[in-house]
């Protein structure tokens, strides 16, 4: 009976989801559209958007686990998530309005445009491409946990991996089908899912904690330790983990092209001062919770499951109201990361290759398939092996920083350029990939002061981009072109109505 | 600037590093955050685009 209202909450909420999705359904005929769902959506969408993606359902499991184990060095995620909402109130501007006035649909694209350069858009494209896919199977992996705890032992944990893969695969046929449309339309309902009704259930269970003798003063006092000078971390361990967070954040392919989605770059610029809040208070009382839940016994000895441990508390209805708030989030990741991906190998690997603008969305719908089901393969190959995984993800977090000075400084600075820009991207993936293997595991490098190598792979990579930069000027003509392309974002534009409010 | 310092600048990391006041500083810092991002709405380029 118990699973039978676990597993019943879930595909409730599925039914649900598909039934809104389908309802706010329009054909999406060419590429352009596909990838931004015709560039038509209002500020609250845009917020919704941006949280779904950025908030995985890892939050209530890998997140929640660090801050169970490691204390509070765990609200890191939180000074580098808000960070990345201060950036995307800068990037509002450039990266909507280029995007509409090009039709630019990816993130490629617009590197693209501003260097160019095939090679610029490719190797970026590549870059993003395989650092995703990792962080997509980890996503499909990681429902394993949720269909596991929800079956109350009557399946095991294998072949909750098997359930949960299968599942979030079937979702994506509505991804491949509706694309970006579809996407921020069930992003709001997850997100109000995800981050509302689970930030009910974080307050309760604050409550109940705050009340049974689980205060904050029963926290231990080594889970309250940052690492500083002397500590074996390193004393700039904690500053390169918020770096490389705030950095990367907007060179995930998935989270950049929220930009491109909707109506004005106020739009983005009022979709960031909304999410702000949403975020730190949702993130805020997450990590106080997990921190609190410390003093629980069970909690140490499996701190990855310290969320459903918690919402045990409430019986076996907040168990499956737990699950379905980490279904809901790992939802509007995988299928953002998904269509990203797909969308993105399409327009910027193929379709540079093939020397031809795509035009209609058949390419990127068969791409998004195709990642969907190599990503499938890839989560229930690895079953067994989802701690060698989050390696390979940490690893690419690493990798997919190094887009930073290329994609930040071609987007504020006129003077870089396509070769800065190769440069830049190659020598800091070496380094970063060249301390990785010396230095796999804890991430700091101890004679750097705990940088983690992903920090010195991009203080190498910006040092390249402004010494190449500076030294081998862009030509007189292409210096003039990229002088247009940013005297174009000083222009007025009007945008025509007919947009989803 | 304000915000980068407030949540990347290594020695305030160091300055809130033991106890309770861990909790204090990553809360208190980032709702101050979170609170600029209002600020910077206010305060806009009200002409930088066209009302559709």
């Amino acid at each position: 009976m118990n699973m039978l209202i676990g597993y019943g909450a879930i595909l409730l909420f599925t039914v649900l989801v598909v039934v809104v999705m389908s309802r706010g359904r329009r054909v999406d005929k060419s590429m352009s559209e596909y990838a931004t769902g015709g560039r038509s959506f209002s500020s609250w969408y845009g917020t919704m958007a941006f949280l779904n993606t950025w908030l995985a359902g890892t939050m209530f499991i890998s997140f929640a686990g660090l801050t169970a184990s490691a204390g509070a060095i765990g609200f890191y995620s939180l000074s580098y998530s808000l960070l990345s909402v201060v950036l995307m109130f800068f990037l509002g501007t450039p990266v909507n309005k280029w995007g509409r006035i090009h039709d630019l649909r990816t993130q490629a694209d617009l590197l693209g445009l501003r260097y160019n350069s095939r090679s610029v858009r490719v190797i970026a494209a590549l870059i993003g491409v395989l650092a995703s896919i990792p962080w997509v199977v980890l996503g499909m992996q990681s429902l394993g946990l949720v269909f596991s705890t929800l079956s109350f032992g009557q399946v095991s944990p294998y072949v909750a991996v098997v359930i949960g893969v299968l599942f979030i695969a079937a979702r994506q046929i509505w991804t491949v089908k509706l694309g970006t449309r579809g996407l921020i339309i069930s992003d709001m309902v997850q997100g109000i899912f995800a981050y509302g009704v689970g930030f009910l259930v974080i307050l309760g269970l604050m409550v109940w904690l705050i009340t049974n003798g689980h205060g904050f003063n029963e926290v231990s006092p080594s889970l309250l330790q940052l690492p500083g000078p002397g500590s074996a971390a390193g004393p700039f361990y904690l500053f390169s983990l918020i770096f490389t967070g705030m950095m990367g954040a907007w060179c995930w392919p998935d989270l950049f092209v929220r930009m491109f989605s909707v109506k004005t770059p106020k739009t983005v610029q009022k979709s960031a001062v909304q999410a702000a809040p949403i975020m730190f208070l949702f993130s805020a009382a997450l990590t106080t919770v997990c921190l609190l839940a410390t003093s629980i016994p069970s909690v140490s000895d499996a701190p990855d499951t310290v969320w459903f441990i918690l919402a045990g508390i409430g019986g076996v209805g907040m168990v499956a109201i737990a699950g379905v708030c980490v279904v809901a989030a790992t939802m509007g990741n995988v299928g953002a990361n998904l269509q990203a991906v797909g969308t993105q190998l399409a327009n910027d690997v193929i379709g540079v290759h093939k020397h031809e603008r795509i035009e209609s969305a058949k390419g990127a719908k068969i791409a998004v398939a195709a990642i969907t089901l190599i990503s499938a393969g890839a989560a229930l190959l690895m079953a067994n092996q989802v701690s060698g995984l989050i390696v390979v993800a940490f690893v690419s977090y690493q990798a997919i920083c190094q887009l930073a000075p290329t994609l930040l400084l071609g987007i504020f600075w006129r003077r870089g350029t396509a070769a800065a820009a190769n440069a830049a991207m190659v020598s800091g993936i070496l380094v970063a990939a060249v301390l990785e293997l010396m230095y796999p595991s804890p991430l700091s490098i101890p004679w750097l002061g705990g940088l983690t190598s992903g920090v010195a792979g991009l203080i190498v990579n910006l040092a390249v981009y402004l010494v190449v930069s500076v030294v081998k000027p862009a030509p007189a003509a292409e210096q003039a072109r990229v002088d247009a392309l940013f005297a174009g974002l000083k222009k007025k534009e009007t945008i025509s109505e007919g947009a989803l409010t | 600037m304000v915000d980068i310092l407030l949540l990347l600048a290594p020695p305030v990391h160091w300055l809130f590093s033991d106890g309770q006041a861990t909790i204090w500083y990553f809360l208190v810092a980032n709702a101050l955050v979170t609170l600029s991002l209002f600020g910077l709405w206010m305060t806009r380029d009200a002409d930088e685009e066209a009302t559709p």
